[in-house]
């Protein structure tokens, strides 16, 4: 199999996140789901391992795929709070899919990670994030336009920052609607190359799933990270991104989920 | 007996009381929105009780298309459409006071309970509903000014001819079943990076892509006629013509075709 022709850089290959000392992590594992969502491999047909090549040469051929959805890249700063982020990435990138770039509602990580962390630097867990985004949602980040439109929006980091009142009131206008648990490395495959974000954790830090590539023959991810300039070009972002093979694929298989559907607030559909 | 009844009717009468405080708040856009785009309005605050006797309104109300719609999960939303460029203040009202209240009273009515307490309570919903008449929701939307409309010819045999201009371009399936293929599509569609999505993006056209069990979606079933999703349909904006209804072509420059068939 020939390697996918895209740019890429090696310092972002396999990164072995706690060695990189200048970011904080936060990832602590999948959980227990409260309201197990469906199990992917079981809901979805899994797409046969031969396909995979030629699935992936597709996407190579159509310039990408969830990279050019992404709206922003996202910045966790010192706070632990990267499960939060890559769902929010997540979220975002299902929200282009639905209706449109221009229309995507910028979302606030803090506003989840106060609701499944203990601290600032504690960490959070993938099915506490999952519960709540799918429950009670998230709020809206608050850039000048969504401070126009919703009553209630906070900042993408601060752990110190409060919770406005009434904030589930929007929060609710921004749930995960259809999302999957995910048990193994072909149910991950499969459901990137059905088009759906797949936020995982290994290393002890989480990140968003964007696509499968072909790298030195085998079935390698290009993510979104959540560490602001840390990364590779990709989806017309300078840096941002980094490259996942071999057993940290696999290790991010075990602790992962997909996002299908959102609810949201586009501007005008 | 009856000193129990009216003690009952006096607890639910200050349960109702006590719901009256609720605000409904409508969320809409903040900027405005061009004629005949639709526009997707929230509504918070009123329980599920509540939604089916709230009365959304739009002054002024000529021209406009208020639809509600209540998704399975989530808060019930209108959408809103206007070819008229203008101001329109949207409202969601609410008499629950009243309503409640006078169920309770015909209930008083029916178990035959005839006390100085009801002919007091039958009073204080007088007085009460003075001071609490409804609850109320506004949030204004404005429809951005471009040149007048003119309507367009009256449609011609079919097929209809294509009206130049703006188009809405929408996309129903079952997103639970979406093919590696369709998954590619969307994403050429709306990532920015193909010839098909910057075409979009140069003509100002929407995409939207919606589940066909999704309230949004179903209202566009009935318009595939015999087809079944996964399907796309092009409608004019400004006209709100269909003008393609197709199923779902295996490209994004397929889909492109369709949308320059329309006239976009």
């Amino acid at each position: 199999m020939p390697d996918s022709p895209i740019p890429i850089d090696s310092r972002f290959v396999n990164v072995d996140f706690p060695n990189e000392a200048k970011f904080t992590f936060g990832d602590l594992g999948k959980g227990l789901f409260a309201d197990a969502p469906p199990i992917y491999e079981d809901a979805v047909e899994l797409i046969p391992e031969a396909e995979w090549p030629a699935e992936i040469e597709k996407l190579d051929s159509a310039g990408g795929s969830l990279e050019n959805l992404c709206i922003e890249i996202f910045n966790q700063g010192s706070e632990g709070s990267c499960v939060s982020n890559a769902t929010a990435q997540a979220h975002q990138i299902v929200q282009a899919q639905q209706w449109g770039k221009p229309n995507v509602v910028q979302l606030s990580a803090i506003n989840l990670y106060k609701r499944v962390g203990r601290s600032a630097g504690s960490g959070s867990m993938l099915s506490d994030n999952l519960d709540e985004i799918r429950t009670r949602g998230i709020l809206p980040q608050n850039t000048p336009e969504n401070i126009a439109r919703f009553p209630h929006t906070m900042p993408a980091t601060g752990f110190g920052s409060s919770m406005p009142s009434g904030w589930e009131a929007t929060a609710g206008l921004f749930t995960a609607l259809e999302q999957f648990d995910i048990r193994s490395f072909a149910g991950l495959v499969s459901a990137s190359l059905r088009g759906a974000p797949v936020v995982v954790g290994r290393s002890g830090h989480s990140i968003c799933y964007v696509r499968p590539i072909i790298k030195s023959g085998a079935v390698a991810f290009l993510y979104a990270n959540s560490w602001g300039s840390w990364g590779q070009a990709a989806g017309g972002f300078a840096a941002g991104f980094g490259v996942d093979t071999g057993s940290l694929v696999r290790n991010s298989a075990a602790w992962a989920f997909a996002l299908r559907s959102v609810n949201g607030q586009p501007k005008v559909i | 007996m009856l000193r129990s009844r009216c003690l009952s009717l006096v607890l639910f009468l200050a349960a109702t009381l006590s719901s009256l405080g609720q605000e409904i708040k409508i969320i809409g856009p903040s900027t405005p929105v061009a004629p005949n785009d639709t526009a997707v309005l929230t509504v918070i605050g009123l329980t599920d009780e509540e939604i089916p006797r709230a009365k959304p309104t739009s002054t002024p109300s000529k021209d406009v298309q208020l639809l509600t719609n209540r998704p399975w999960s989530g808060y019930p939303y209108l959408t809103f459409r206007s070819k008229v460029p203008g101001k329109y203040v949207v409202e969601v009202t609410l008499n629950a006071w009243r309503s409640n209240l006078d169920l309770v009273l015909q209930d008083a009515k029916a178990a035959n309970i005839q006390t100085p307490l009801l002919a007091e309570l039958e009073a204080l919903a007088g007085k009460f509903s003075a001071s609490y008449p409804i609850r109320l929701g506004t949030c204004v939307v404005e429809v951005a000014g471009v040149p007048p409309f003119v309507p367009p010819d009256p449609p011609g045999p079919d097929p209809p001819t294509p009206v130049a201009g703006r188009k809405r371009v929408l996309i129903l399936l079952e997103r639970g079943q979406t093919t590696p293929d369709q998954a590619r599509l969307i994403t050429s569609l709306q990532g920015g990076v193909s010839a098909a999505s910057k075409y979009l993006v140069s003509k100002q056209h929407l995409l939207v892509i919606y589940d066909d069990d999704h309230p949004l979606g179903q209202q566009w079933i009935p318009k595939l006629g015999n087809l079944q999703p996964p399907a796309v349909i092009v409608q004019d904006v400004s006209t709100s013509t269909v003008s393609v209804v197709s199923s779902l072509p295996p490209s994004a420059d397929a889909v492109i075709e369709l949308v320059k068939k329309a006239g976009g």
